[in-house]
């Protein structure tokens, strides 16, 4: 480190086998493996008794000197993490955890901030789980929760990318802060309340608006696209929210007379039936802080196996209407939807697809189906299936409020749209495929197929992108 | 094509290693870094991830003859490792089962064996077969 002292200190790169590298300078005639390790320990995530060392082709031993194994300046060392503690490395969204106690806390642990944790959880397991004297502890140590964060790889690169969110969880007093509040619903409703208040009073001051829209143009756009692991362009993101509004492309070579969707349209049934359960969602109604890392939800979570083996059982449900076949030509708009609403009184206006039945893909048919059907069993079980991620999905990772409230409305979470499997089984053969063609780091490939749905073309398209990138 | 004799493939290779370049999978160097005839070398695979293989570490040994590039080199895994293309005595690699040794052209480097047989472990076939303790050697 100090230049001053040792003037035969070097220069090497540092290659982790999980995320980025990085330099460090040290005298490999002074130091062990073993103090090496040691020092390295402040540049990574991973111990020093776990960690490993290669070397042109070596493991480093702890107990011979680095300048043993011949390392020069401009080098590369290799560092591994050891197999005893794959637990806590990957059980946020790799592996589907088992019940072992071992697994929750572990799952809990190492995902707070993480894409998945608490879709399928019940709110109190959830405050239960916080106020149990261990995560509390945990979580009460700012240095552990920061070590958690970088270890979420979706986490780490939005904080490489965007340096100016670093300080975020670098700053103790505010991690300590959020946990307090996740902890403890009503000092967190206080905290929303408070934050809606000033924000609708910043509305009335004149110019108010003007500074809004300034916030959310610095602040919260940046933020939510730097979630996004591969937003590329304003196009990509357009389309992506476009799916998840279930619009569909406009006919070609014909007016466009389709309505509109409206994204708000069934929010007053909804309420009225689970009054409880809206009520927690709009907890996290417009606070920018909370807001701030929010992920759109469609990536935050897998979806409950409750709520998808009743998807499935009823597929066969009432909505067979919704397959194009009676109407030919784009001006019947309106009579399918309300052939299907005398079963789903909830139904929203969305714009079917069945208006241009020469434009339609059976996957969009197949996506609306589901949307039906999750609105129909979201009313027949109102409580379980209104909790959606958004109530604890992850301390840092909280819906914005938009998107809260129009995927609550809209009742189309693609989450759901999800078989139970995850993702690498459901991917598997897909996978395989990816891995002939030689992309070989199975997370890439999975969240590649993840953000491709499944299309190994796109999924490649994706994998090459971010090479680049 | 110009054919690259042996020695400057082999340094450049060697530079290669140190350096590490490549998609940090992988790493080699020479057994012996005063061996100026750069015939011994040590390879270590990270085993992939999503695999039995995850988080360990395997070592081997390749060796290149006065023929490298033209002849393939001579691989041999030092750390147990149960591969159908690796012979389950010896700990060498079967040149007749892993495609770039059969197939082997003098344009190949070292690196690319290392790839292809870590390809090999995480192979749907192979990426779950019982694995011998880490730090068993042949």
């Amino acid at each position: 480190m100090e230049e001053s002292t040792s003037v035969k200190s070097i220069n090497v790169k540092f290659r982790p086998s999980n995320g980025d590298g990085f330099d460090y300078s040290f005298d490999p005639g002074q130091l062990t493996v073993r103090q090496l390790k040691e020092e390295l320990v402040l540049h990574t995530t991973i111990p020093a008794d776990n960690m490993r060392l290669v070397y042109s082709g070596r493991v480093l031993k702890d107990e011979d000197m680095v300048d043993l194994y011949g390392v020069k300046e401009g080098h590369t060392i290799h560092v591994v993490k050891r197999a005893d503690n794959r637990a806590s490395e990957q059980a946020s969204n790799v592996t589907p955890t088992s019940t072992g106690q071992r697994n929750i806390s572990s799952t809990t642990a190492s995902s707070p901030f993480g894409m998945n944790p608490f879709g399928n959880f019940d709110p109190d397991l959830m405050r239960n789980m916080m106020n149990s004297p261990m995560i509390r502890h945990i979580l009460s140590n700012p240095e552990i929760v920061r070590t958690m964060v970088m270890q979420n790889p979706t986490m780490r690169q939005m904080i490489e990318r965007n340096p100016e969110i670093g300080h975020i969880i670098n700053d103790p007093s505010f991690i300590r802060q959020t946990m307090d509040m996740a902890r403890n619903p009503e000092l967190m409703r206080e905290m929303m309340r408070n934050n809606d208040r000033a924000l609708a009073n910043l509305e009335t001051i004149p110019g108010g608006f003007n500074h809004l829209r300034r916030m959310y143009h610095t602040l919260q756009e940046p933020l939510e696209s730097a979630g996004r692991n591969n937003d590329q362009s304003s196009e990509a993101a357009n389309r992506r929210l476009a799916e998840m509004l279930n619009v569909e492309r406009p006919p070609q070579g014909r007016i466009n007379n389709t309505p509109l969707p409206n994204p708000w349209a069934p929010r007053n049934n909804t309420n009225s039936s689970t009054s409880s359960s809206s009520n927690t969602t709009n907890l996290f109604g417009g606070i920018p802080s909370f807001g701030l890392m929010g992920f759109p939800p469609a990536q935050m979570s897998f979806p409950s196996p409750s709520s998808n083996s009743r998807i499935s059982n009823s597929t066969q449900g009432p909505n067979q209407s919704s397959t194009p076949n009676s109407q030919t030509n784009g001006i019947s708009s309106a009579t399918s939807p309300t052939n299907a609403s005398g079963n789903a009184p909830n139904f929203p206006n969305v714009n079917l697809p069945q208006n241009s039945p020469t434009s339609i893909d059976p996957e969009s048919i197949r996506r609306l189906q589901q949307v039906m059907q999750r609105h129909l069993t979201s009313s027949q079980f109102p409580s379980r299936q209104q909790m959606p991620q958004s109530y604890y999905p992850s301390l840092f990772g909280l819906p914005n409020p938009f998107f809260a409230n129009m995927q609550q409305s809209l009742g189309t979470s693609q989450t759901s749209s999800q078989p139970s499997e995850p993702p690498e089984i459901r991917f598997r053969v897909q996978l395989q495929r990816l891995e002939e063609m030689g992309f070989m780091d199975q997370a890439a490939n999975i969240r590649a197929l993840l953000a491709a749905g499944g299309d190994v073309n796109v999924a490649i398209e994706w994998l090459l992108r971010n090479l680049n990138s | 094509m110009a054919k690259v004799p042996r020695n400057f493939k082999l340094l450049e290779e060697l530079e290669k290693g140190e350096k590490g370049i490549g998609d940090g999978t992988c790493s080699y160097g020479l057994s012996n870094g005063e061996d100026i005839f750069m015939s011994d070398w040590n390879g270590t695979i990270i085993g992939p991830p999503g695999t039995i293989h995850e988080n360990r570490i395997y070592s081997l040994k390749l060796y290149c003859d006065d023929n490298y590039p033209n002849n393939p080199p001579i691989v041999h895994f030092i750390s147990r490792i149960n591969l159908p293309c690796v012979n389950q005595h010896s700990g060498k690699v079967e040149s007749s089962r892993l495609s770039c040794l059969s197939q082997w052209k003098s344009s190949n480097s070292l690196e690319d064996i290392l790839v292809d047989l870590r390809r090999e472990m995480a192979n749907a076939v192979n990426k779950k077969l019982p694995q011998p303790p880490e730090g068993s050697t042949f």
